[in-house]
């Protein structure tokens, strides 16, 4: 499940682009690799990441994962729900369960960001 | 440190790391240390196998501080501190601490996608381990979700713990960062005078009904690891660079309230 609209890392964060806001969260494949997700912790509101930056962490099955911006910019907003209800993340991870909504710094940073078909070509290879 | 295998041999190259007893602030601000230190591609995995100059509870990364944990600990003059990892609260009192700091290709050949495969990975060798040393020791299978914020470690077993009759004999949790991994886990030797924290779990000691010593279990750990996953172990010191962070971290971190009595949602990312 690679919804063909959204632009995607290496490190299995997708990326949607709303103006000059993204909101970033991770793939259907990064949340069935991490199991289950107990806890989540997001940044701040106004925070400025980098690009390939921690924004947060995730626990699943007594693991705490780093999660990572794929863009730099300003965070304008975060998903509250999945605090409270983190399985979101594994249920809905393209809708109910995005993280945070960045003011991106750098539009450039969006180029280098692989397609829903390159994304699933790594994927498929990463799984082999 | 720059350690290249000889010979071009296929094992890989790990540190082992034996250290004494250290107080609790020093020993997670070690583990952050190699964590930080082999993500940024300075570090080499290791092994390093520790324990605790007094007794020491320690809580996982989201855990919230619970009043009546808060009070026991003060009562019986009990440090608590905050980890780097996941999974419960663990009280460390007379067992074997390790930490494995390694990157997800040093497995790639033994783990799978799900990342939970790594645990299962290390169980293995933890296993043969124990066996070697005449402990029946089995995988748990089940998953206990950890949603409870205040759990016991020992008081739930999840899957990849090391049971022995259906009692925990050692856990283990994880940070990851990208590829690179940082397991901790506690091997109990002998479960203390404390019931309510011990119903669910047991120690080497008491299996065995004797006394084990400290570089038997090293040399068993060393040995299945060794052959599980194909590596050579060369037995090292932390060097300068690192003592000079762990110091740092542990000053600024391990040692701070700030830090081991916030509230998970307050946490490094605020």
């Amino acid at each position: 499940m690679v919804p063909k609209e959204l632009k995607y890392s290496k490190s299995h964060e997708w990326v949607k682009q709303e103006g000059n806001n993204v909101v970033i969260g991770i793939t259907d494949y990064a949340q069935e690799e991490l199991g289950d997700i107990v806890f989540v912790e997001l940044p701040k509101i106004g925070r400025q990441l980098k690009q390939q930056e921690s924004f947060g962490v995730a626990e699943s099955v007594k693991a705490v994962s780093d999660l990572f911006s794929p863009v730099s910019g300003k965070v304008v907003a975060i998903n509250e729900t999945v605090g409270k209800q983190p399985e979101l993340v594994n249920k809905e991870p393209y809708t109910g369960g995005w993280m945070i909504k960045v003011e991106i710094a750098a539009a450039g940073e969006l180029t280098g960001l692989m397609s829903a078909e390159a994304y699933e070509k790594l994927i498929n290879e990463g799984s082999k | 440190m720059t350690l290249k295998p000889a010979n071009g041999a296929n094992k890989r190259i790990w540190r082992l790391l034996v250290d004494g007893p250290q107080d609790g602030a020093w020993n997670m601000a070690v583990d952050e240390v190699l964590l930080q230190q082999r993500k940024a591609g300075a570090g080499i995995s290791t092994l390093r196998l520790y324990s605790w100059q007094k007794r020491t509870v320690t809580l996982g990364y989201f855990q919230r501080i619970d009043k009546a944990l808060a009070g026991f600990c003060g009562q019986n003059n009990i440090d608590l501190i905050r980890r780097p990892t996941g999974g419960g609260f663990v009280l460390h009192d007379q067992e074997l601490t390790f930490s494995l700091v390694f990157n997800r290709q040093d497995l790639r050949a033994r783990a799978q996608h799900q990342a939970v495969e790594y645990f299962r990975v290390i169980a293995t060798c933890l296993q043969k381990a124990l066996l070697s040393l005449g402990v029946p020791v089995s995988l748990e299978e089940n998953v206990f979700s950890g949603k409870d914020n205040n759990f016991f470690c020992f008081n739930n077993p999840t899957k990849y713990d090391l049971l022995v009759d259906g009692k925990k004999v050692c856990g283990s949790a994880q940070r990851r960062y990208r590829d690179t991994i940082l397991q901790q886990g506690s091997l109990i030797l002998r479960t203390p005078g404390d019931p309510a924290f011990w119903q669910k779990a047991t120690g080497l000691e008491e299996v065995l009904q004797q006394k084990i010593s400290w570089p038997e279990i090293c040399a068993a750990l060393q040995k299945s690891f060794t052959a599980e996953l194909r590596l050579n172990f060369i037995p090292g010191a932390l060097t300068e660079a690192e003592l000079i962070m762990a110091r740092q971290l542990a000053a600024v971190k391990y040692t701070q309230a700030s830090w081991n009595y916030q509230g998970y949602y307050q946490g490094e990312h605020a």
